[in-house]
């Protein structure tokens, strides 16, 4: 029940490259709240600097990418971000628990130590995504997939409730969570691969993941005031 | 042959244990971010740059330990600033500060009129020759250290795991990583005392790969780290007391005898079981 009546995230006419290599050609793009997007592409068709261009990871050369969230909210640490599975430092020594933790991490209790709500949120996502038997575990004694829930986890837990009593609590139960994780899956899994889609068919095809879908939606009455 | 135990009645000995304590702390917890995030190299340029800093002071009288600390600094804000993705010769980058560093300290030894001894314990080290004013100064270097590393610990850690993520959570990645290369310059220089610059590199990462091939999680390996450091220091201390060795290369040969030990064990007991093989495990999961 988003009462935005703008896009979460609007890219506008963004060209990007690297070096004299232009890579993103006047791309322009809206992402609305709760929608579920799949970027489809070749090696080297632009797929990982667009969403670079999304996470504010780059400036476009020209052009802009602008969030419209409610009034006052930093897009940063506001997105959420799932690192490419094959890309991920395995041995790094952090147990899964700490992991879905430092997702909680951001500018404000950056200096601070995590609160109770963000620990209890940690706990709450391990839970959701079915990581309860492996929080304890280092990241290179879990198999694959849970690893990837992992992955998923940590911006997940990120997602703050609003408290405001005028907003609609966002619905995240459990039946919803489960499959919202295997969309991520899937969507990981092609993001990785190249145009040749590799998932079951069950899925939707449509089903996908943009960083920004994770970005807290939290909706209050006031119009939000676009963010640059 | 007096004991060891007996020998602590010197003051040089005691001294060479506590600045070996502390040194070791230090290394062990800033060694474990050096090996996981990757900075052994870096490590070693600014320990070998910094030599360029030492003879420059040594060449005007003064203690060179004043042209180490703003060197290795320096150093270590440039490496921090380039950016590594558009300078593709990083690598190389290090290695010109390493040796630029090198030849412009051998120069100012050269230039100095008279035999130097003291610079060539500060590229081997001799901890023994420690003073109370050193001790001092390495504590002082230590606190602050440790206590930048406690206040932005979460930050380091995150920085240190994924850059990117950090970025996208508005962590700021550069701070961060300037304040962990500060630390790792100022680490160096304490550690330059103790094994001297070329066996720095050794001191930081050796108790740090043990811890990690022991330990899984982050407190475990940190403190496991500075325990083995300790360790290795104070058992280096010994052997060099008891058979008349050097005493920064007796701790690097007793940590370097202790890792390959370690990791024997490992293969040991690890035969038999498959290790994690996480392509495989990918394609069913």
């Amino acid at each position: 029940m988003a009462e935005l009546n703008k896009p979460l995230v609007e890219i506008r006419d963004v060209t990007f490259g690297y070096g004299r290599e232009v890579v993103l050609d006047h791309v322009s793009l809206e992402i609305g709240a709760r929608d579920f997007l799949a970027v489809i592409g070749p090696n080297g068709g632009g797929k990982t600097t667009l969403l670079k261009a999304i996470l504010g990871l780059v400036s476009p050369w020209s052009g802009e990418v602008v969030y419209n969230l409610p009034s006052g909210h930093d897009p940063r640490g506001r997105l959420g971000y799932v690192p490419q599975f094959s890309t991920f430092d395995r041995d790094f020594p952090l147990r899964i628990a700490d992991m879905v933790l430092m997702g909680r991490l951001g500018r404000r209790n950056l200096l601070r130590p995590y609160s109770r709500e963000d620990r209890a949120a940690a706990e709450r996502t391990i839970d959701r995504l079915g990581l309860a038997g492996v929080a304890r575990a280092h990241a290179s004694e879990v198999s694959g997939g849970q690893l990837q829930r992992a992955l998923i986890a940590a911006p997940w837990s990120a997602i703050r409730r609003s408290s405001s009593s005028t907003s609609p609590r966002p619905r995240s139960t459990r039946s919803r969570a489960t499959p919202c994780a295997s969309c991520w899956r899937s969507s990981t899994a092609r993001s990785r691969s190249s145009s040749s889609p590799t998932t079951s068919p069950r899925w939707p095809r449509w089903c996908g993941g943009s960083p920004a879908s994770t970005a807290s939606s939290s909706t209050t009455a006031i119009p939000s005031s676009p963010w640059r | 042959m007096p004991s060891f135990l007996d020998a602590l009645s010197y003051e040089f000995l005691r001294n060479a244990v506590l600045a070996g304590v502390m040194a070791s702390v230090l290394c062990g917890v800033i060694g474990a971010f050096v090996v996981v995030k990757k900075l052994a190299f870096i490590s070693d340029g600014i320990s070998h740059a910094a030599f360029g800093g030492m003879g420059l002071c040594f060449f005007l009288g003064i203690d060179p330990l004043l042209g180490a600390i703003p060197v290795a600094l320096a150093c270590a804000f440039a490496l921090g600033a380039v950016d590594r993705e558009t300078i593709r010769s990083y690598d190389a980058l290090i290695g010109v500060l390493w040796a630029v560093g090198m030849a412009v300290g051998v120069v100012f030894v050269y230039k100095t009129p008279g035999y130097a001894p003291n610079l060539m314990t500060y590229l081997f080290g001799n901890i023994l020759l420690v003073t109370r004013r050193d001790l001092l100064a390495i504590l002082i270097l230590a606190v602050s250290v440790l206590a930048t590393l406690a206040i932005f610990f979460k930050g380091i850690v995150a920085v240190a795991f994924d850059e990117v993520f950090a970025r996208v959570r508005g962590l700021p990645v550069r701070l961060l990583m300037a304040l962990l290369l500060g630390m790792i310059a100022l680490s160096v220089v304490i550690l330059i005392q103790v094994v001297g610059i070329i066996l720095v590199v050794a001191l930081l990462t050796i108790p740090s790969v043990i811890s990690l091939m022991l330990w899984k999680d982050l407190r475990s390996v940190l403190l496991g780290s500075v325990g083995i450091g300790v360790g290795i220091t104070l058992g280096g201390l010994l052997l060099s007391f008891q058979y008349d060795l050097p005493s920064g290369p007796a701790i690097i040969l007793l940590g370097a005898v202790l890792l390959v030990g370690v990791y024997g064990m490992k293969k040991l007991r690890g035969r038999g079981r498959p290790a994690a093989a996480p392509f495989d495990r990918e394609l069913s999961a």
